[in-house]
């Protein structure tokens, strides 16, 4: 056998039978597979880690600022930077299907959905959206439902750059998880090594 | 706006905490042994350090010299240290 051939069988991963139902619990909950898998500590590493970024990036893509017109103090409030706003009308120039032209007109969201549950809010807010309430949905409010026009303007012009560190810290939340669904499906891309006392014992 | 500690510079809170987490998820992906994970998470958090780094001196250069040949030059020599830098690590 030559040498290239040989270097590629030592990268050849054992059978590994698939596990959806650990898949389809880690997309849910971030780690829920692995712990539900018996690889607890994993688990909740995964849980905290995609967690404390998605969470992190909906605090730091939130806010409230109040701007002058006049006499007039006006309060403007953007509570998360998870939303998929319907756009699909305004913008649509390769006349794609309603919701396929609104996750072009807001790519974000098709990374931030992966994260699982903590992203349903803004599908809920999505399916219910309904521009005349003031308070948004009677079981959510506001959160991750789409802000106005104005509101989005007067924080992103009083805040610096911290609305694009704030998505990029959900989108990477949501594209981790993607890799977390895949371990808990065919498990690590380098499986542990046998040890000496797993060896002799086969 | 909310910033995770007041009146901080993002560069020294957010960033170091995205980069940690990074590391952590992506290499405990890759392993299964806690040895290997925390290795390997701590060598892509410094790949990770080093490559915004290099684009922050890539843009440094852009800003104070106005001067594309020079951050052209420098984004060059900087892919050529990455490549070699990468080479040196693979495994024979």
């Amino acid at each position: 056998m030559s040498s290239a051939a040989s270097s590629a069988n030592s990268f050849l991963l054992p059978d590994r039978p698939s596990d959806p139902t650990a898949a389809v619990l880690s997309y849910l909950i971030p780690g829920l597979g692995q712990i539900y898998q018996g690889r607890i500590g994993k688990g909740i590493l995964f849980f905290v880690c995609i967690y404390t970024l998605f969470f992190v990036g909906v605090y730091l893509g939130s806010g409230t600022v109040q701007l002058k017109h006049g006499d007039d103090v006006e309060t403007y409030t953007v509570s998360s930077n998870v939303y998929l706003p319907d756009t699909a009308e305004q913008n649509n120039p390769f006349h794609l299907p309603t919701l396929a032209a609104n996750l072009y007109n807001r790519p974000q969201f098709a990374g931030q959905f992966w994260v699982g549950i903590a992203a349903w809010p803004a599908i809920w807010q999505y399916l219910t959206y309904d521009r005349r309430q003031e308070q948004g949905d009677p079981l959510l409010g506001n959160f991750e439902r789409t802000p106005s026009e104005a509101a989005l303007n007067a924080v992103h012009t009083s805040g610096d750059k911290l609305l694009e560190l704030a998505w990029v810290f959900t989108v990477v939340a949501g594209v981790l998880n993607v890799m977390v669904i895949y371990d808990a499906l065919a498990g690590p891309a380098f499986p542990p090594t046998d040890t000496e006392e797993d060896k002799t014992t086969r | 706006m909310h910033t995770l500690l007041p009146g901080h510079n993002i560069y020294f809170v957010e960033l170091p905490l995205l980069i940690v987490l990074i590391s952590l998820v992506y290499s405990a992906t890759r392993f299964e042994e806690w040895g290997a994970i925390l290795y390997e998470a701590v060598r892509w958090g410094l790949r990770l350090a080093l490559f915004l780094g290099a684009i922050g001196i890539v843009l440094y250069i852009l800003h104070y010299f106005n001067s594309v040949f020079l951050a052209v030059l420098a984004a060059l020599v900087l892919a050529v240290f990455f490549i070699a830098l990468n080479m040196q690590q693979r495994p024979t």
